[in-house]
């Protein structure tokens, strides 16, 4: 199998304009006739045309359900085999522990140094329970852990008030928020808003 | 002190912080693919997140999943999964036998599987044009 790879535009162009780029850049590939195959993994899909080649869709959340309401506005047949279950599959950079050579397309280009990158880009999920089972015995604070932006879709609207109510049935429960740098100031102003009477740090 | 938050965090400050985590809250109504549930799940730890089809298919029975923006559902869940260890003791190895299934090769595998039934069926439809042309 040959694959051709459109990737992402330049680092500087990276955004709405790399998007676009990537979508013409599908769209080019379906009309050339030449590849059996288009995988899509944006929104950008859809744009394709209907008698092109089939897409395979590399996503699993609301892309997946973009990708249904377009296929069945246009009514063409829904079929879930067309649907990779699973593409993502990356944890920590572990790599760097494992010596195997993978460099990310951003590292090879010279666009990042080599250190280790907080935003994952390969490794694998690996069963931690032997630190796990380690870590956790002797503590007594519970730990409650909310990692991703603090996006009203991610729940940022009630995790406050989700928190108060577990904190009243535990008194000493501790909530640990993981996510972008300006977290702290929107959480703070969460936190005041919803008078729950947490005090954050 | 009852909420920490850290902003960004390197590898070794996330991993310390989920491997002392009782419980992963994602109450989001939408998502790609929750990365924040796998990375919990290799630590054994449980899910309380919302019925949305993505968070359900990576926390299966990992996961106490409620309504989404049931905010005394939500609450009640963490509540529970802290104050019962049986039901942790459930709950933990689910997620550690969830994780080891997500591996690069099952996911190349799968997508290889994915290109190549469309390839077929590609190919199939072009057959059939051209007999009908």
């Amino acid at each position: 199998m040959d694959v051709d790879l459109f990737e992402d535009g330049p680092h500087r162009l990276r955004g709405p304009v790399a998007k676009l780029r990537s979508g013409q850049a599908l769209a080019r590939a379906a009309a050339s006739g030449t590849y059996d195959v288009v995988a899509a993994h944006g929104i950008e899909g859809p744009l394709l045309r209907e008698d092109g080649p089939p897409r395979v869709l590399t996503s699993h959340g609301d892309l997946r359900v973009t990708w249904k309401a377009h296929l069945m506005s246009t009514r063409v047949p829904i079929r879930e085999h067309f649907v990779t279950p699973y593409i993502t599959a990356a944890v920590w950079p572990r790599h760097q522990a494992c010596g195997c050579r993978y460099r990310s397309p951003r590292e090879r280009r010279g666009h990042v140094s080599s250190r280790a990158s907080p935003r994952p880009e390969h490794g694998a999920y690996r069963p931690q329970w032997l630190r796990t089972a380690a870590h956790r015995s002797g503590s007594r604070t519970r730990k409650v852990v909310f990692l991703g932006n603090w996006l009203p879709r991610k729940g940022s609207g009630i995790i406050p008030e989700i928190f108060r109510l577990v904190r009243r049935a535990n008194a000493d429960a501790l909530l640990t928020l993981i996510g972008p740098a300006h977290l702290p100031k929107l959480t703070s102003t969460a936190m005041t808003e919803c008078t729950c009477g947490l005090s954050v740090s | 002190m009852h909420v920490r938050a850290l902003g960004f965090v390197d590898a070794q400050q996330a991993e310390s912080v989920l491997l002392s985590a009782d419980v992963l809250l994602l109450p989001s109504v939408a998502e790609g693919m929750p990365l924040a549930v796998l990375e919990e799940l290799s630590f054994g730890v449980p899910t309380v997140g919302v019925v949305i089809a993505v968070t359900a298919a990576a926390a299966g029975k990992a996961g106490v999943l409620v309504e989404p923006h049931d905010v005394s559902g939500c609450a009640q869940a963490p509540v529970r999964v802290i104050g019962d260890r049986r039901l942790r003791g459930q709950l933990s190895p689910e997620a550690f036998a969830r994780v080891q299934r997500r591996t690069w090769a099952a996911t190349a595998e799968g997508t290889l599987a994915a290109y190549e039934h469309a390839a077929r069926v590609f190919r199939s439809r072009r057959r059939r044009r051209g007999a009908s042309a």
